[in-house]
């Protein structure tokens, strides 16, 4: 059989974008005895086998929009931007600011009152900023869901402990606790996500890792007990540095994801539903 | 003709095509471009995910085999599909006679 790297390097780049799929050998098969045949069809013409393999490739689609073809919610229909996913994109970056607002507030509290021994009203705007944060960081959750068709079991465990970890924030905001629960979702959720291919690599990768990272700051703080020891034993400076942490790396996370979802239109999108015609 | 402008109907042109004897997506996609005159302008890698709809759905069935020392998947119609066919051939010529009544005896752009 004759060798043809442009069908080739298209098939490789295929076959990581449907990574995720659970047939993905048989999309890729699919693909390759369409893209051969084609290239045989336009050989007969007289074309050099660049040109018969260009030809072929423009009229199969680019692979990002085959991959995407692929993806479809659960009651059939490709999985798209909507204008909740639109309007998610823009919560994502005002969770964004929320996030660096309340590191920033827990911070000037702490300055404010380093012993902890008083519930200020920075505390109180602390919390506020807190919650609103997380619970954007839901929608966004929600919107990632619904924009893949769903993103498995492994988006759903994720998703569980996101919801749990929004609880989390309003009933036990003064323990560390709502964070892991936070990194343990937004890890699994970015994962999940970063197997389908579609959203900006590097803001999935910073929205798994931020609240790693950050709960791995706190530990390590705790442990070597930094800043004054309270009468509940804690350490006050502790949780507003590992929170900044965590929201300084978060935040570009979900701007970089905020500005996908809210740069797709829906329309553009009910173009690509044509296109992939289910 | 563009994606969005097949958006509904692709299901009723696929099952059409295959209704006349099995065939591979790339048999399927060219019996398309040719029955209507190129007048179809889609990526033809989305057309798969159509057809594997189909297929769970019951209206299309599929068989594996090697051609050229390559995987090839020949979709066929079930019964349920050649049944959905004549449904959705109804419904469409149904749905065109009555476009056609409204706009085909008038001029277009009306010039007075």
């Amino acid at each position: 059989m004759a060798s043809y790297e442009l069908i080739d390097d298209y098939l490789a780049g295929l076959r990581r974008r449907m990574a995720w799929h659970p047939a993905a050998d048989d999309v890729i098969a699919e693909a390759k005895d369409h893209l051969l045949s084609a290239v045989e069809s336009v050989l007969i013409s007289g074309a050099t086998a660049d040109a018969a393999q260009v030809s072929a490739l423009d009229r199969f689609g680019d692979p990002d929009t085959v991959a995407a073809a692929h993806i479809h919610t659960r009651r059939g229909g490709p999985a798209m931007p909507t204008r909740f996913t639109k309007a998610a994109g823009a919560a994502a970056m005002t969770a964004a600011a929320l996030w660096v607002a309340s590191a920033a507030v827990w911070l000037l509290d702490h300055i404010f009152d380093p012993a902890g021994e008083a519930e200020t009203v920075t505390t109180f705007v602390a919390l506020l900023t807190l919650v609103a944060a997380a619970t954007l960081t839901g929608v966004l959750v929600v919107a990632l869901h619904r924009r893949h068709g769903g993103l498995g079991v492994l988006g759903g465990i994720g998703a569980g402990f996101v919801g749990l970890g929004i609880v989390a924030t309003v009933m036990f905001w003064f323990v560390m606790g709502w964070g892991v629960l936070m990194a343990a979702g937004m890890l699994l959720i970015a994962l999940a996500v970063r197997s389908r291919g579609l959203a900006p690599t590097k803001a999935t990768a910073a929205f798994g890792a931020a609240w790693i990272v950050g709960v791995a700051t706190w530990s390590v703080l705790r442990l070597l007990e930094v800043g004054t020891r309270d009468e509940w034993g804690d350490y006050p400076v502790v949780s507003p540095i590992a929170i900044t942490v965590g929201a300084l790396i978060l935040a570009p996370g979900l701007i970089g994801l905020g500005r996908w979802l809210g740069g797709e239109s829906p329309a553009a999108t009910e173009r690509r539903e044509g296109a992939a015609a289910t | 003709m563009r994606g969005q402008s097949l958006k509904g109907h692709l299901d009723l042109l696929l099952l059409s095509v295959i209704a006349t004897g099995p065939k591979h997506g790339y048999a399927v996609m060219e019996a398309l471009r040719l029955a209507s005159s190129e007048a179809f302008d889609l990526a033809e890698g989305t057309i798969y995910p159509a057809l594997n709809r189909l297929e769970r759905d019951g209206l299309l069935g599929s068989e594996w085999s090697e051609v050229q020392g390559r995987r090839r998947r020949t979709y066929h119609l079930t019964a349920s599909g050649r049944k959905a066919l004549t449904e959705q051939r109804g419904a469409w010529e149904a749905f065109s006679a009555a476009i056609n009544q409204v706009v085909g005896g008038a001029p277009w752009p009306a010039t007075s």
